[in-house]
């Protein structure tokens, strides 16, 4: 080992001022994302507003917005939320630059510069500290910079009266500028030389991803109505700084409409926005309304249609106007607006209405709209009126990837544009609002959800009775409901699985119609087995023996009692059930806190299932319970982080979504940004052991985010982009599509060993035994399932059987390990196993020990631990397991893997997939793995690599390596697209498909940009409604088929008719 | 590192900031049986927590023969029947003496050095004991802003001979109630330390001191930096957890970190910190800059602003003078005290300014 030298300067370079992690994106704003806006910068050359930002950072892009408009020159002073700068915690400090010592630094140095203008948007004057606060004031009173304090509901007032003795009159551009809130105003007062003003939104809720906008609803005129609002956050900035805020002849004008498209009058009824933009760079913005020449339309639609469904289109008319000659009904998509379909009908004179069938709405995403435009005889729009439809279709993808948070956590469109279409996070973790609302807006945004619907937690009570640890899913009412109830809360109380069910209720409302592709109920849900001694617990206890032993007689001569019946078992404290030896009875509170852990995920599932049937429910990240038993009826679980459990899991949890939240954390879970790779998914890609790719969290200005506040991907996050989009693209759905081959090796599961282990000093953990054998497997590249008292049928096909730490196995499963002994099955024990039943209660010896000796069975008698940390010569131990394990099916690394390496193969679909994880802190090697002959070997995603005989497990550049290998050369895929139209449909022709073999398709519009991208291995799955807008730019558009498998890919051309 | 100045009486230095407080305490009248013997204790008193060091003297002798006689004691995260990080002994290390017999250093001998000063933000305690063979044992202590929980350990091991270093504790009480399991966890096992001792070599960098069935919400965490560490040991115990830690043979430190939890819902503390936090921790540890001292860049900074919002330029020359001259002979007591009246008059002159505008 060479020598540890502890110096600063070994971990850091220089002028760092904390032990933290380097960080720009929390403080940083680099404008490299520019989108989609409309200047409002005057014709001259104006100098620019020098301007210090001082921002909660969640909303700080609305201030790279301003300046996409207006002639800023900014500097930018990020915060934490709240009315403060800084805050000191776990995750805010493992970043440089967070803490309050740092900030208060920070905000010194950007002081020491001369500003025009100070704007705090959404953060209160008294959340810098009083020398800042004087500071910036003086440089108002005797240099004449302005203040502009900008709220989305209200203003906090600065402390200072002083500071509000000369109140200014409104300005005149203020008076008239368009605001979607009544409220809203612009005060403003002289102090000294400079102006101090305040942009009050008056908005009706918190618009805490927003710093000088409010809150506006999503849907397809949010664009106008923030463009409005950036106007005149700009022009509030320029009157502040003492600018000219009078729009000076000549006064350049502009028409927008309500949809933010630039039209060249206002003729269409409805709301337009004027914007005057003067000579002198002074800007203002009107609304004008145009009012409809048939007194408004009314549109009827269902408001939700499932996709490919007919549905009835209706629209009247308050009265009727000659001038309409025709009406134009569309259905768009949402959020781009794609017109998917179009149908002109004439309309009568004197009608005050038209109705008509539409076939098929052919909007593919979550939401769009129905649409209808009443033209006069010349084609000129005179009205337009639509109505929002939802289109549910739960669709989930093989490599789902979520996202903590969504794209209403940052600017909503923009953010969707980044985070759904560009990153592929197609879902987002979201706790629903009341009635859903939010889930709502994240359809519009063609974003789904997964709905955090509840916490389960099981907690101790202050008597000791079980409880939920916290209730925050209950509506009010609910809440009054729980506060009413006498006695403990326990589960299986009636009137409390009532406040369960309930809360579903009220959570759930609205959320069917975006069709969540899973629910999640909760994430780190625990379970205390400590608890439940309650009076209702004593009942329900018994009521669960009565269950589990059927009769007392049987309970007594497992617990050694001599109980008359299930009203007079006592229940034991754990304490004192061990103290007495009767570990019987101590195992039974666990399993029925553990049951009741099952049950209330079960429970909670059912309730959901009675709104929307059929929906996969679950929950991630969460403490296991008895691991089988929790999962049993559910779609969706988590692993944990436990080698062994996230293994049973990945074997015994079959087609589950599996999802763990990794990516953001600074400092653990693998430290972001140590390296150039997604380790964590990587490794647990490679496993197996997840199905999705789950990020925590996505929300800009979070500590955990991807983004700057800007929306520039974070530094770290960017170097995984490469990765994450070959993931997401096919590897990932590679791997999990082709199975893990099998080798027939098992590993026993038994949880009632796991707890018997914890209850007696006399048992081994069965974690022992089954961690020193999982790693060997993986770096030794063997397969290996397991099996258990739910699944013996699996020892029918078993060469092998391994018990680790089994002591606690029933009479059946005994009779199961026989049978497959005397079938000729290997069993492999470290220590006796059996030396209980499945009640805990002791045998008088071992079920299992007379097959020791006899044939293939083998008892080791040995900790596989130490025997692994302590062997004899390099790889003794896994020469030693290797040589119990059938001949290998898979193939073998010539020389030694890492200790901590991992190599698995999968199979089945006419080739293999070999994958490998180094440790990415010591790259370099390379590994030989000889194959069975000479073969051609592919990356996947990437193409040929070789054909060789050797796989040569190259890790000098990286620390996950994947390979295919096949018998034969392989071609590229093959598939043809006609030609289509504008307002047509793509359609393709795909390859003959084998599950297992992977496709991705990505079609390109005629400017070259991604318009879908499908991974499809089998028919349901196929590239499906590429319908084209009527809107977009017909041309050369082209598509691309990739075989995942060997990367070789084919494109193909095709003409889209205007 | 900044050090070298011996503290014989209340001692307070500052650097930006003024939290970090040291005393030293002396205590004659003892009692009549022990005339001719006196205490001393030292005292650091961080923002969320004190570290105490007691001694008995006769003359320069230590003596110990005696309940109380030594303590070295830390309250963080203390709680109710003397829990927590031992108020008594949190802390030994045993270096090797001249006949070969390891010996706590810091009950051996009383600090040569117990010095607090800050920098980078931070709250540093510098200690130093003598140790066999004329060397020095040097430990450092730093509270962070940040970390207002934790306490964070340097223990050199480039001087003394250093054979163990331990921490104790009582997770939750002192006392020994019947049914209580003393638990220590990592991430790789969780010993039940009333049946068994645990004896490993770390592949992780966190641990748990915690109890079940009483006094669950209670306890202990400590992270170390396993790079440094070649196996740890805690004995089979119903009452303190005495986590001992034998130093890798070639590093040149130890690093530490000590934190606790107090009337949170044990299970949820163990995952929490053994799968996040501990790690969270880990990677601060690694990266705290021991080093640190303060910089003129700090003060020169303070008169620019100081300037900026108006303070008499005359009277900040001649604060400026002054430190210029002390850092030309390391006089850190002035460099502090310059730093803390540029301070004072910044803050003079925001309240003097800001009162006015509040009329």
């Amino acid at each position: 080992m060479n020598r540890i030298v502890m110096s600063a300067a070994a971990v850091f370079s220089s002028g760092v001022l904390f032990a933290a992690l380097p960080c720009r994106y929390l403080h940083e704003m680099t404008g490299e994302y520019v989108t989609e806006h409309h200047s409002f910068r005057g014709p001259l050359a104006e100098k620019p507003l020098k301007t210090l930002f001082i921002l909660d950072r969640r909303g700080a892009r609305d201030a790279v917005e301003v300046v996409q408009r207006f002639n800023v020159e900014p500097t930018y002073f990020l915060t934490i939320y709240g009315n403060r700068i800084a805050a000191e915690d776990m995750y805010e400090s493992a970043w440089e630059g967070t803490t309050l010592h740092e900030k208060t630094r920070e905000l010194d140095l950007k002081l020491n510069e001369k500003y025009d203008l100070y704007v705090f948007g959404r953060k209160a004057f008294t959340s810098v500290n009083e020398e800042h606060r004087y500071r910036i004031l003086k440089a108002v009173r005797d240099n004449g910079a302005g203040l502009l304090m900008v709220g989305d509901t209200g203003v906090s007032k600065i402390p200072y009266r002083k500071v509000y003795e000369n109140r200014l009159p409104v300005p005149g551009f203020a008076r008239s500028f368009v605001s979607e809130y009544k409220r809203t105003s612009l005060s403003s007062y002289r102090l000294g030389k400079g102006i101090v003003a305040e942009l009050a939104w008056g908005g009706d809720r918190a618009a805490q991803f927003f710093t000088l906008v409010p809150l506006f609803p999503i849907d397809d005129r949010w664009t106008a109505k923030y463009e409005n609002a950036i106007a005149f956050a700009g022009a509030a900035m320029r009157y502040a700084a003492g600018r000219e805020s009078e729009p000076s002849a000549p006064v350049k004008v502009r028409i927008r409409n309500r949809f933010n498209e630039i039209v060249a009058d206002t003729a269409t009824a409805g709301d337009h926005f004027r914007d005057e933009i003067g000579a002198n760079g002074a800007v203002r913005v009107t609304r004008t309304v145009t009012p409809s020449p048939v007194g408004g339309i009314t549109v009827s639609a269902p408001e939700t249609v499932k996709p490919g469904a007919a549905f009835r289109f209706g629209a009247k008319w308050a009265k009727p106007c000659a001038a309409v000659a025709s009406a134009t009904v569309e259905t768009l998509d949402s959020p781009a607006l794609r017109v998917m379909t179009r149908r002109t009908v004439p309309v009568a004179p004197g009608a005050t209405g038209i109705s008509l069938e539409i076939a098929d709405a052919r909007v593919h995403t979550k939401v769009g709209y129905a649409r209808i435009t009443l033209l006069d005889a010349q084609g000129r729009r005179l009205d337009i009126a639509e109505a929002m439809q939802f289109f549910p279709e739960r669709d989930l993808p093989d490599y789902v990837q979520v996202g903590w948070g969504s794209a209403l956590c940052m600017h909503p469109f923009a953010g969707a544009k980044l985070l759904v279409d560009r990153l592929g996070f197609e879902c987002g973790l979201e706790h629903p609002t009341a009635g859903g609302g939010n889930i709502t807006d994240l359809a519009v945004l063609n974003q789904s959800v997964v709905p955090y619907m509840t916490r389960i937690g099981i907690a101790k009570a202050d008597n000791g009775s079980s409880k939920q640890m916290q209730w925050f899913f209950l509506d009010r009412e609910t809440e009054a409901k729980r506060r009413a109830i006498k006695g403990d809360l326990c589960f299986y109380r009636p009137e409390v699985r009532q406040l369960w069910a309930d809360g579903i209720r009220h959570r759930i409302r609205n959320l069917p119609r975006c069709a969540p592709p899973f629910y999640n109920l909760g994430d780190e849900n625990s379970l205390a087995v400590t608890a439940g001694f309650g009076e209702y617990d004593d009942f329900y206890f018994r009521k669960f023996l009565e269950t589990k032993y059927g009769t007392v007689e049987n309970l007594n001569r497992n617990w050694r009692t001599n109980c008359a019946d299930f009203a007079s078992v006592p229940h034991l404290k754990p304490d004192e059930a061990k103290r007495i030896g009767n570990l019987a009875a101590w195992g039974d509170h666990r399993a029925y806190i553990e049951k009741m852990y099952a049950d209330i995920h079960s429970f909670c599932r059912g309730e959901i299932r009675k709104y929307d049937p059929g929906a996969p429910v679950g929950a991630e990240g969460s403490e296991p319970g008895n691991l089988e038993e929790t999962f049993a009826e559910l779609e969706f679980w988590g692993p944990y982080s436990n080698l062994v459990k996230d293994e049973v899991l990945r074997s015994l949890g079959g087609g589950r979504i599996r999802t763990l939240w990794w990516g953001g954390y600074p400092a653990s879970h693998g430290g972001r940004g140590k390296t150039p790779f997604p380790v964590p998914l990587m490794s647990d890609l490679a496993k197996g052991t997840v199905t999705g790719n789950a990020w925590f969290d996505v929300s800009v200005g979070q500590n955990h985010g991807f983004f700057y506040s800007d929306l520039k991907i974070a530094d770290d996050v960017a170097k995984y982009l490469p990765w994450h989009d070959r993931f997401k693209d096919g590897l990932a759905q590679l791997l999990i599509r082709n199975p893990l081959k099998d080798e027939q090796t098992l590993l026993y599961w038994s949880h009632e060993s796991s707890t018997a282990s914890v209850g007696s000093e006399k048992c081994l953990s069965p974690r022992d035994g089954l961690s020193t054998l999982i790693k060997s497997f993986y770096r030794n590249g063997r397969s290996f399932e397991f099996v258990s008292a739910r699944t013996l049928e699996r020892l029918k096909n078993a060469k092998v059987v391994f018990l680790c730490g089994a002591s606690a196995l029933s009479d059946a499963e005994v009779s199961a390990l026989r049978a497959f002994a005397a079938a000729g099955g290997r069993i492999v024990a470290d220590v006796e196993p059996a030396i209980m039943n499945e009640h805990l209660a002791w045998r008088d010896k071992g079920a299992l020990a007379d097959l020791w000796g006899k044939g293939k069975s083998v008892l080791l008698n040995r900790k596989l631990s130490l025997a692994a940390a302590h062997e004899s010569s390099p790889g003794a131990f896994d020469r030693e397991i290797a040589a119990l394990l059938p001949p290998p099916r898979v193939p073998i690394p010539a020389s030694g893997m890492d200790e901590n390496a991992i190599l698995r193969t999968r199979g089945g679909c006419g080739f293999d997939i070999v994958t490998a994880m180094w440790p990415p802190t010591n790259l370099g090697a390379r590994v030989p793995v000889k194959l069975p002959g000479r073969r051609f070997i592919y990356s996947p995603m990437e193409g040929f690599v070789a054909e060789s005989d050797v796989l040569d497990l190259d890790f000098r550049k990286s620390p996950f390596v994947c390979r295919s290998v096949f018998k034969e050369r392989q071609r590229k895929p093959e598939f043809s697209i006609p030609p289509s139209r504008l307002g047509g449909e793509v359609v393709f022709t795909p390859p003959a498909l084998v599950s297992g073999r992977v496709y991705n398709l990505t079609v390109y519009d005629a400017r070259g940009e991604k318009r879908w991208a499908f991974v499809f291995d089998r028919k349901e799955k196929l590239p499906k409604r590429m319908y084209i807008g009527f809107n977009e730019k017909g041309g050369k558009w082209s598509a691309r088929l990739t075989d995942c498998a060997t990367g070789l890919s084919s494109s193909v051309g095709f003409t889209v008719g205007e | 590192m900044m050090k070298g100045f011996m503290l014989t009486a209340a001692f307070l230095l500052a650097v930006l900031r003024c939290e970090a407080k040291v005393d030293i305490v002396h205590k004659d009248n003892l009692s009549d049986k022990r005339a001719g013997m006196h205490r001393e204790k030292f005292i650091a008193a961080f923002d969320k927590c004190s570290l105490f060091a007691e001694y008995t003297l006769e003359g320069d002798r230590i003596v110990k023969k005696a309940w109380g006689d030594h303590f070295f004691g830390l309250k963080l995260g203390y709680s109710p029947k003397n829990g927590g990080w031992s108020i008594w002994d949190f802390l030994n290390v045993h270096v090797r003496n001249a006949e070969g017999r390891t010996v706590d250093a810091l009950s051996a001998s009383r600090p040569s050095l117990f010095a607090g000063y800050s920098a980078d933000g931070a709250d540093f305690l510098a200690a130093e004991w003598l140790a066999p063979e004329g060397k020095r044992l040097k430990l450092l202590f730093a509270s962070y802003p940040s970390h207002r929980d934790w306490l964070f350990v340097r223990v050199d091991l480039g001087g003394a001979k250093v054979e163990r270093i331990d921490f104790n504790a009582y997770p939750g009480n002192a006392a020994v109630p019947e049914g209580r399991e003393r638990h220590f966890a990592t991430r790789e096992n969780d010993w039940i330390l009333n049946k068994e001792a645990a004896s490993f070599k770390p592949a992780s960098s966190s641990a748990l001191l915690y109890s079940r069935y009483v006094d669950e919400r209670f306890g202990n965490k400590i992270v170390f930096d396993e790079r440094f560490i070649e196996s740890v040991s805690v004995p089979k115990t119903a009452s303190m957890i005495s986590v001992r830690f034998k130093p890798a043979e070639d590093a040149e430190a130890a690093v530490f970190a000590l934190g606790y939890f107090a009337h949170k819902e044990p299970s949820d503390q163990v995952t929490r910190f053994l799968g996040e936090e501990g790690d969270s921790i880990a990677g601060f540890l690694r990266a705290v800059d021991w080093d640190a001292e303060p910089k003129s860049d700090d003060f020169k900074l303070s008169v620019k602003i100081a300037l900026l919002m108006g303070v008499e330029r005359k009277r900040l020359e001649d604060v400026a003078k002054r430190y210029l001259k002390a850092v030309k002979v390391k006089d850190m007591e002035t460099i502090a005290g310059c730093c803390g009246e540029v301070m004072e008059l910044r803050r003079r002159k925001t309240a003097e300014e800001l009162e006015l505008l509040k009329k």
